[in-house]
This record gives structure tokens, sequence and C-alpha cells, in this order.
């Protein structure tokens, strides 16, 4: 009868979200948990989420996953529906633990309807704060994501070589977007605490980006911020303009924007999924969920761009060029 | 007996048991010990390592505290993380800061920008859960966690102050810079771990007084370890250890671990064992781990074994001795019962010796009698008492038998028995003059096993008149009782030694063979006793005409034997014409009636060419049958190239052949037709309605010998039955091989020999026959000659009756031959008769044989009696067999004598075909 009506409400669910139901062989005894994704399958920062939180849940608790689809699908009349079709399939299926990764999940299913709720919640990926959601509260734990900037910039100033009296000084190159200030507000802050200064270099379009890219030659380090929002951006072209041009090391927090970036310091997805699965299994266990604590994570991968290097003209600690990732 | 066995069992439990059991516990526990402080030393080894390596991780974290700016950031997370994965037994790594409550709202600031967004001091409540920490002084909160897990995620910001006591003892190990050991509450995670704390300050090194630490304080780090895990992984010997791990400070003693050991075994002896205690301690100063290791001092296999081997030893060695001293008792018990026994049987002996009728003589080995039995005392007329010490040879004296002049040295003699320690001896007396009185003296001697005469036993028995009724048998074995000359038994030995000493002699012999003609005419005549007179008084005469050293023997009813030795041919000649000549003129008178007796002698030489004793015997027969032959009273030599001999000879030639061929089954059976007279005449063609079986010999060269060749020499050695039912046996096989096809509605005849006509056994052999080969008896005809009949007239008819009672028919054959034909016939109830050839052959030339025939035919008629006539050999005669009647005709003319294949492919087609 249950998964009768699962049939049914998935078909609604189908015009906000994609929802999948565990098989019948999979429903045997275990609790159910309920993992919602604020993107899409195919997404590779919420895809390596899942996967952490699949490795070390699977085998406890029979998960239904919902798929809210906000990158794709920005409008906010659809984020708001698909919150709320998620927390519809929440009452009809009653699961025991409620998972969410990314931000959009807090915003949209967790404030407005799950706060103080009876099913305990796990969050995880959610950006730099939980302060502007009201959390914690008393069902809902979780891991915040936030970006290695530090070490980044540490080893952005190492790497400079400056004289011991001399500030080191950084720019941020990124879209001109909401989110890309945001950023750089952060980095910005952080690198104070570093007596570094940093400017900012944002980007309508391919040609601002380029032409950006050889204005931030003229500083000690580059902070390559996310191309995300940046019109016309061709990657090959990029790849092809950076290497011409690079004259300073230049850094990145986004995996993706490696191609054009001499080091990268990334956050680890799995890391995300896998403290939320020992969460939710520590809840199914009888832990309140206000007796864990919230923690932001503690991994990051370190890359390098060894062409850019060279062309950089930088020499990096021996540490790090032995254990960094090379880009290809 | 029971002394020495409660001497042994005495020894055993007093004294060999218990100073058993005390050497080996002795050394059993000497080893055991030191084996178990090897094991716990190498326990407390492998546990200082593990300790050095907990002391090593935290001198790392300290070390990194003072080295760098990474302590509480995230290079340090990463660092206590790599640290732990180091020592599995390590189960977190914290850092834990020194907050006074000024500082308190900032620190607790700075740790939310470090990404703890809730972080507050703490304190975890009685249910282990996370609630504010009330205001105090100063706080001790863990800021970093290795591992960090949602499980423990709650120790985070945990007030190590409050903790009962740990607060004060941080402050103290602060102050000193010591370590400390110590457990976090059961009711937090880790709850019940070893916890080892370390201070740190601020500054690069630690401050060198008490004051400037204090002011310096930063906290410190802690280490919890898993005290089952550590102990876990050490040397296996730990398991056989009672284990305790307990903290010491000086207000507390915390047992933090326990285990029990694996049980000793035996665990039957367990209340004999000791116990051995070794403690391994950690010690901080302030606060100290230790370790104790308890373990019973045990059995080991070893001892065990050494002591049931040395306990089973003692009580086979108590077993053997017990067994030793029964058994030797029970020997001498033994012995005197033997020697009782001994003395009863001996007296017993003597009681039977004295009734024994032999003379029996005990003496000593000096030959001095030590026994004499009353009848040896009579013997040689001594009182017993009196002979008992006496020399013997002193008194007994003997002569041997065999040799009666000189005296028999009885010493001497047992003196040369040797190793046998019985010899037998036939002696008589010295002074005995009867010389048939004998005695048989047994000499035995007793020697022990190594060879020693200790005595000797002389038997005497009176065998006189054993060796007299001996001598009476051997010459009645070799005696004609009647005569008193010897037997034909000695004769044959007699002239067998002879011609076995041929070859080493050149020395000739001669046999005269005597058989008396007519003996049986005075036999019945005069009777038996008559008979018995003659041959006494002939036996008396002849023995008057002989030599000495000639050997007169009676070899059979009247037959005599003479062995005339040593002589010449011209010797042998004179000799046995003597014997022929005293023949000439003897006459018997019986009761005033005088018989001229006459003999057939028969002589052969027995020189270099005899074999053997009965080829002689064989040749002087032949010799006296020649002599019978030759008109009887006469004299004939024996010579090979004789005719006469030679046909007898020849007869004797065929009896190995005629064995032969019944064994072999070398003879044959023909056929010959024998058909309807009646037939022949009117179709001038024949009817073949009867076979004659006729009796041949294959050869091995492949000739066919016909039975006038060999039916004498048959009858002769007593063949004839066998080969009679030879026939008769093989002919029902033919007959019955015939089965439906043609020829099977012809009768067959069988002739049967006078021999066979008086087998009173030969009707139940034909009757049985008859049912193995299924033959119709009505088939079958048998005939008997007509002098076979009338020679034994009475078997013969009941043997006829017989057959007829069978279905079977019986024809007469060759009637005619004999003068008194028709008498008998009368009284014989035969069925055919088949009229000698010699009647039929000349029938139609010769009207005599004609009105024979006619005659016989005639009177078969008139008794029903069908004819049949012989010798049939061309049609002539069939036409007047014709004429006069007769019913069948057989010969030449109708048929030879063929194989019978082939005398029924002969046969006309309408007769081919069975009816």
């Amino acid at each position: 009868m249950r998964n009768r009506f699962i049939g049914g409400v998935s078909s609604v669910l189908a015009l906000c979200g994609v929802f999948s139901a565990p098989t019948l062989a999979q429903s045997s005894n275990k609790p159910t948990c309920l993992y919602v994704a604020s993107y899409h399958v195919g997404y590779a920062w919420s895809d390596g989420v899942e996967r952490g939180l699949k490795d070390r849940l699977a085998e406890q608790c029979n998960i239904t996953e919902f798929y809210m689809d906000t990158k794709r699908k920005k409008s906010t009349e659809n984020k708001v529906a698909a919150g709320q079709a998620a927390y519809e399939l929440i009452q009809d299926t009653k699961p025991d633990v409620v998972i969410t990764s990314d931000d959009n999940a807090a915003k949209y299913l967790i404030v407005p309807h799950l706060v103080d709720a009876d099913v305990p919640v796990v969050f995880s990926g959610i950006n730099w704060t939980v302060e502007e959601y009201g959390f914690p509260a008393s069902n809902i734990t979780g891991i915040v994501e936030i970006a290695p900037i530090k070490p980044m910039l540490m080893e952005g100033v190492l790497a400079s070589k400056l004289p011991i009296d001399q500030a080191a000084r950084a720019v941020y190159l990124g879209a001109s977007t909401l989110s890309e200030i945001k950023n750089y507000n952060r980095v910005k802050s952080i690198a104070e605490k570093l007596e570094i200064t940093v400017d900012r270099i944002l980007a309508e379009d391919f040609d601002d980006w380029k032409e950006g890219y050889l204005l931030a030659q003229d500083y000690d380090m580059v902070v390559m911020g996310s191309n995300s929002g940046i019109a016309q951006f061709d990657a090959d072209a990029a790849t092809d303009w950076v290497l011409e041009n690079t004259e300073k090391l230049s850094m990145t927090n986004h995996e993706w924007m490696m191609p054009f970036s001499a080091i990268g310091y990334t956050k680890v997805p799995e890391e995300h999924g896998e403290w939320a699965a020992d969460s939710t299994i520590a809840i199914l266990n009888g832990v309140r969920a206000v007796d864990i604590p919230l923690v932001t994570n503690r991994r990051w991968d370190t890359w390098i761009n060894e062409p850019l290097l060279e062309a950089a003209e930088v020499n990096l600690n021996q540490s790090t060029l032995i254990n960094a990732k090379k880009h290809k | 007996m029971g002394s020495p066995l409660l001497v042994s069992i005495a020894f055993l439990v007093f004294a060999a048991v218990p100073a058993l059991m005390y050497t080996t516990y002795t050394l059993n526990y000497h080893d055991q010990n030191t084996r178990i402080e090897e094991d716990a030393n190498l326990i407390t080894q492998d546990i200082s390592t593990r300790i050095a390596e907990v002391k090593t991780v935290m001198a790392s974290l300290t070390g990194l505290h003072y080295a760098s700016s990474a302590s509480g950031s995230q290079e340090m997370n990463l660092f206590a993380e790599q640290l732990r994965e180091q020592v599995d037994f390590i189960t977190g790594i914290g850092r834990y800061e020194y907050v006074t409550h000024k500082d308190r709202e900032a620190f607790e600031e700075r740790m939310g920008e470090q990404g703890l967004f809730n972080f507050k001091i703490s304190d975890i409540n009685i249910k282990g859960l996370s609630e504010e920490r009330p205001e105090s002084s100063s706080y001790y909160p863990i800021s970093m966690l290795e591992p960090l897990k949602p499980g423990n995620a709650r120790l985070l910001g945990a007030d190590l102050a409050a903790v009962n006591s740990l607060g004060r003892k941080l402050d103290k190990i602060s102050e000193n810079n010591k370590p400390l050991l110590a457990t976090f509450p059961e009711r937090w995670p880790s709850g019940g771990d070893l916890v080892l704390f370390a201070p740190v300050y601020r500054g690069m090194a630690a401050p060198a007084s008490a004051e400037s630490r204090k002011v310096q304080s930063a906290g410190g780090f802690w280490i919890s370890i898993d005290t089952e895990a550590l102990l876990a992984g050490i040397n296996q010997s730990i398991n056989a250890f009672d284990v305790t791990a307990r903290i010491h400070t000086a207000e507390t003693t915390t047992m933090l671990y326990g285990r029990l050991g694996q049980e000793i075994e035996p665990t039957y002896l367990k209340s004999l064992y000791l116990r051995k205690v070794v403690d391994a301690e950690w010690n901080t100063g302030d606060s100290s781990m230790r370790f104790t290791f308890q373990q019973d001092v045990g059995f080991s296999k070893n001892a065990l074994v050494y002591f049931f081997t040395a306990l089973f030893g003692i009580l086979a060695v108590t077993a053997l001795f017990t067994i030793y001293i029964v058994a030797r008792q029970t020997a001498i018990q033994q012995r005197i019962n033997s020697q009782d026994a001994l003395l009863k049987e001996r007296a017993k002996a003597e009681k039977t010796l004295n009734t024994v009728q032999d003379a029996i003589i005990a003496l000593d080995s000096d030959m001095r009698v030590v026994h004499i039995n009353p009848a040896a005392a009579r013997q040689f007329k001594l009182s017993p008492a009196e002979a008992v010490g006496l020399i013997l040879d002193n008194y007994v004296k003997f002569r041997q038998v065999s040799d009666i002049y000189s005296a028999f040295n009885v010493e001497l003699a047992l003196e040369n028995m040797g190793e046998n320690a019985v010899d037998e001896f036939d002696v008589t007396p010295f002074d005995m003059d009867d010389p048939d009185f004998v005695l048989r003296l047994t000499l035995t001697s007793s020697v022990t096993p190594e060879g020693r005469v200790t005595g000797h036993v002389l038997v005497l028995r009176d065998i006189s008149h054993e060796r007299q009724l001996a001598k009476k048998l051997a010459y009645q074995a070799n005696h004609d009782a009647l005569t008193g000359c010897t037997n034909r038994h000695y004769f044959e030995n007699t002239l067998s030694d002879l011609i076995d000493g041929l070859p080493e002699s050149d020395k000739n012999h001669a046999l005269c063979y005597l058989d008396l003609d007519q003996f049986k005419v005075i036999n019945d005549t005069c009777g038996h006793v008559a008979g018995d007179q003659l041959l006494t008084d002939l036996t008396e005469n002849i023995r008057l005409l002989t030599h000495e050293g000639d050997i007169l023997s009676r070899l059979g009813g009247d037959e005599f034997g003479l062995l005339f030795l040593n002589v010449t041919e011209e010797e042998v000649k004179e000799r046995s014409q003597r014997v022929y000549d005293f023949f000439q003129n003897y006459v018997f008178n019986y009761e005033n009636k005088a018989f001229a007796v006459r003999a057939s002698i028969g002589v052969v030489h027995i020189d270099q060419s005899c074999n053997n004793m009965k080829d002689v015997l064989a040749s002087a027969d032949m010799a006296c049958y020649a002599a019978k032959d030759s008109g009887r009273n006469s004299l004939y030599v024996y010579s090979k190239t004789d005719d006469t001999i030679a046909e007898r000879s020849a007869e004797l030639g065929w009896l190995p052949r005629l064995r032969k061929a019944i064994e072999q089954d070398e003879f044959k059976l023909v056929v010959q037709a024998v058909a309807s007279v009646e037939g022949l005449r009117k179709n001038n063609d024949y009817a073949v309605e009867h076979y004659e079986f006729l009796l041949r010999l294959q050869n091995e060269d492949g000739s066919i010998s016909t039975p006038w060749q060999f039916i004498q020499a048959a009858e002769r050695y007593d063949l004839m039955t066998e080969i009679d039912r030879w026939v008769i046996e093989n002919a029902f096989k033919t007959v019955a091989a015939l089965g439906d096809g043609p020829g099977s509605n012809c009768s067959f005849s069988i002739n049967l020999s006078g021999q066979s006509a008086a087998d009173p056994t030969l009707k139940s052999f034909i009757e049985e026959k008859l049912a193995q080969y299924e033959v119709d008896p009505t088939m079958i005809w048998f005939e008997l000659t007509e002098t076979a009949a009338i020679s034994q007239f009475s078997v013969a008819v009941d043997l006829i009756n017989s057959i007829k009672s069978l279905g079977s028919l019986v024809a007469l054959d060759d009637f005619g031959s004999g003068l008194s034909s028709f008498g008998y016939l009368k009284n014989l109830p035969v069925d055919i008769l088949k009229i000698d050839g010699q009647f039929v052959k000349e029938i139609a030339k010769n009207p005599i044989d004609r009105e024979m025939v006619r005659a016989i035919h005639q009177v078969g008629m008139s008794m029903g009696i069908k004819t049949v006539a012989e010798f049939v050999e061309d049609q002539d005669i069939v036409d007047v067999l014709s004429e006069i009647g007769v019913h069948y005709a057989q010969g030449y003319h109708i048929g030879k004598p063929i194989p019978i294949e082939e005398a029924i492919a002969l046969l006309p087609s309408e007769f081919q075909k069975a009816a």
C-alpha cells in the first residue's frame, strides 16, 4: 500500500524533481533515510557527496533519493516548489532521518518545514555559515562547507618569497556575480589576518576575463574565482591564454578552475557525505541530533598545474610538490 | 606369601611414592617457575615497548605544539590523525586548553570562527549529554579531537576541570610538568579508557619554574588508550596469566582491566599449585599504571609423564617382585606335591611290578640290583630281599639264542646301546637245557638330559610259546595241509627267487608241471576222501622220485609243480621221464577199486632267457595244455617254436588286445540283412525285414578281425560277457539313432554267447539299456547258439523266458549243428530257428540237405516257430526254400555284412521311408 502511494506521488514530484524509491528487496526491516539533493544527478559536487554518503550508509538504511534540480531550474518558484515537494514526500513516507546536501535544500526545505520538527535532519554542504538559516536546532546537525582559503593563501605567501617586511598583494579574478562577491569577501577577510591585501577583478565576459588576467600579473599572486556566470567563456582559449600570459602564481579553491590555475586547494565532497552518514548512523543508534556538534570539513585536496608553475617560475616547497595531485 | 607383598606395598607407600612425588614436584616447580618468569619478562618488555610508543606520540604532539603554530589548526588535526593511525591501541588524541573565565567568551567565539559554530564550554552530565558549563574560575575545555566522530563530537568543549578531581590534577601536572595517568568518566565517550595527559605551555618550551609554568599554562594533550587492545598484541604467553591493570594515584586506585587466564591443566591437581605473581609498572610520578600477571605453577606434561612413568615403573617392579615371590613359593609347593605324588606312584608301580608276569630287574649304574619283582626272583631263584645290592652278572647269566655257545654280556649290551634307550635280545638262561625255552630280554637305561646313566631296567618275558606259534604259522603258510608238501605260495616265491638269481649264476633249472588226468572221475565216483587219499599217496610217491634239493609243491586241486634245481638238459630229460614213467604204472587202490591215475606233464627249462615267474608258469601251463591236447598222459617239453605252443600263445596274445578293445571302444558293428523268402520269390526282389548285428574288431593297421579269430580266446579268458554287453549297448544305440527314419520299421537281432547265457544279471542289464535308449523291445531278437543253450540248458531256459518277458524274441542259432537238437528244442521256448548253414548252402543240389531243412521247418511250424535259413548264396537256394516254406533267408545273396548306414541306403525307396 505504501509503495503504491509512493508510486502515486512520484509522478507529481517529477514536475519539480526526481524521486527514486527503494526496491521491495531493499525495504526489509531497515530504517528509511531520505536523501534530498539540491542539485541533479551528474552534478560533480553533489555526486561526490552522495557517493560518500552511500558508501557508509547503504548497509544501515534504505535510502530514498530526491533531487531538487535547482542548479538547472534556478527560478525561485521552482526552488520553493521543489522544497515543498520534498516536504510532502517526507510527510508521506515518514523517513527515520532526512539528509540534505547543499544550501538550497537547507533554504527551501529545512528552514521552512523541518526546524524543530520530529524528524531528525542532517545537512551537508552548507557554504561557510549556518547563521542565515538559524541553525542549530533541536533536530538538526550537520557539516558546514568551508573552502581551504587559509592554507592556499599561506602557500602563496611562502612561494612569493617576498621580503619579510613587504606585505603580499593579491587579486581575486572571478565572475561578476553576487556569489563571487561573497567569495571575494571571505578571501579578503582571511587574507587580512595574514596581512595580505586582496583586490578584485570581476568579469562580465570572456574578454573581460582575459584582460583581467593580464592585469593580475601586476600582483604578487592571483586568486582564481569561479568562471560560472562569465559570458562566452571559452575554456580551451582560456587555457592557451593563461599559458601565454602567466608571470605570477595563480591559485584557486575550485577544482574546475585548475586548467587556469597553478595551484589549487579544493574541498573533498565525499567528506561531507561520510560525515552525514556517520551522523545518521549515530542518530539511528539513539544519539540526539542536538548532541552532535556542527562541524566544518577538515580535508582538502592540493593540486598543481605544472606548465603554469613553470611559466610563473615559482618554486613551491618540496612537500607540496610531492604530495599534490597533478592536473593534466 | 603375604609378608613380602606387604613389604613391597609398604615400600611403595611410605618411601618410593612420596620421594617420587617430592622429586617430581621440586624439579617441575623450578622449571615452571623459570618459564613463567621468562614469559612475564617478555610480556613486560612488550608492555614497556607499547608504553614507549604512547610516550613517543605524546612527545610528538607536544613537540609540534612548541615547534609550530599549527596547534589547534587543521594541520594539527591531520597530524594527530596520522599519529593515531600508527598505534592501533590509541583510541583518541585530544587537545585541551587552559581558559580563564575572563577569556571564556573570546575563546568560544574563536572556536566558532574556526568552524565549530556552536562551540560552548560544556559539561557532560550523568546521562552523557552535553550541557552548559556553569561559571568557574578556569576551564580545561577540549578543543581538538581526533578522530572526530558524531558519536564523540560532544567532547569538543567538554571541560575536563568539571570532572571530579581531574581539574586539580591537571593543575598539578601543569605546575610540575609531568604527565598524568587517569581515566575519563564512564559516561563519556572513551569512558573507562586509560588516558595520558601531558601539559603544554605558551612559548617554545616548558618554563623552568613552577611559578612560570602556572602562569604560562596552555592546557595540554591527552591520549586515550584501549588497555585490552594494548595487551592483545603482545606475547601470546599472556593468555596463560590472570591479568589486571590498575591506575594508582595518591588518593585512589582504579581498576582498569581484568581478565582471567587459561586454567592450568590438569585441574584435578590445582590445589597443589603455587601462584606466581609478576608486576609491570608505568610510573609517571603522581600516578602509575600497574599491570599484574598471575599464574599457577602447575605441572608440565613432561613432569606428569615422568611422574606417572616412574610410578608405573615402581608398580611394575613391585608387581614383578610379588609375582616372583608367589611363583617361587608355588614352585616349592609343587615340588613337594610332586615328590609326594612320586612316592605314591613309586609304591603303586612296585605293587604293579610285583603282579606282572614278566621278570623285571632294576639296576643302578653299577649294575647292582635295586629292585627285583617276584617273577624275576622265581625265574632266577633269588630272594627279592637278598637280591638287592647284588651285582647282576654274578648271579644271572644268559646265552643269546642266535649264539648259544657263548655267554651274553648284559653290561656290554647296555654299553653298546649308545643313544638308544631301549634294545631287545632273545636269550635263554645259561643253565637251561630246553632249547625251545626263550626269553625276550628288553634292556632300558635311564639317562639324564646331560647324558649320565642313572640306572637300568631288565625285562624278561617268556616268548617260547610265541616262537613256536610263529614257526607253525610259517610252516602252514608254505605247506599244503593235505599232502604236507610245499604249497603254491612257497613254490612261486622259490621260483621267483631262482629266476632273479639267474643273471648272477651259471646254473639252470627246470619246472615240471603235473596235471592229473581224470582226477574228477575219482572224486565223483569215490568222493572227496578218496581224492584226498590219492593226492597224499601220490605226493609221497613223487617225493621218492626227487633228488635232494628238488622242490615238490601242490599248486592247486590236482596240479603239482616240481622244481629241478641246478640241472642240465639231460638231467631234466632224465628226471622228467622218470616222473612220466612213474605215472605209466601207478595204480591207486581205494575200497577195492583200482584207478590207473595218469598225468599230463609240461616241462619248462629255466635259463637266462626267462624273464619272470609268471612267464615261466604260463609256459609250463601251455606245455601242459599241449600235453593234454595230445591225448593226455603225455609229457611235453616247452619250446617257443612249437606250433601247438604258438597257438596257445596266440590265444594268450588276444587277451591284452581284447582288453584294450573293450576299454578303448575299438569294436564296431555291422549288419547283415534278413529278407522274407516269399517276398524274394514273388518280386524277384527282396524285402528286408530284419538285420543281424555282427561284431568286428578294428585293428590299428586298419584291418578288421572277425569273431572267429578271437572268440575262442575271449571265451577262454571269460571276456565274452563284457563283449556281449558292449554289443548290446551299441546295438541299442544304433537302433535308437534311426529314430523314425529309414530302417526304423525293421527288427534287429543280437548274438549272445554261452557265457552270457549263464549270466544272471544280463536281464537287468538289457532292461536298463532298453529304457536308456528308448528302444522298442519287440524290435529286438536275441540269438543263442544251439550248443550254448544245450550245454547250460537250465540257465538258458531262464534267460530265454526273461528276454521274452521283456517283449523281445529269442532265436536259436545254428540249429541242427548238435546231434540232439530236436530233443532239446521241445523244451526251449524260442521264437525263431536259424537253420545251420551247412544244411542250406548245398540245398539246391543235395536232396538230403533239402529234407533236413524241410524237417526242421516242419518241426518249427508245428511249434509255432518261424525259420530262418542261413548261408543263402544264390537264387536257386531261395527257390528251394520257398518251395519248403522257410520264412526268411540270410546270406550273401541277400547281403553281406556292411555298416548300417550303407545297408539303409540299399533299401528300395519305398522302404527308406519309415512306416
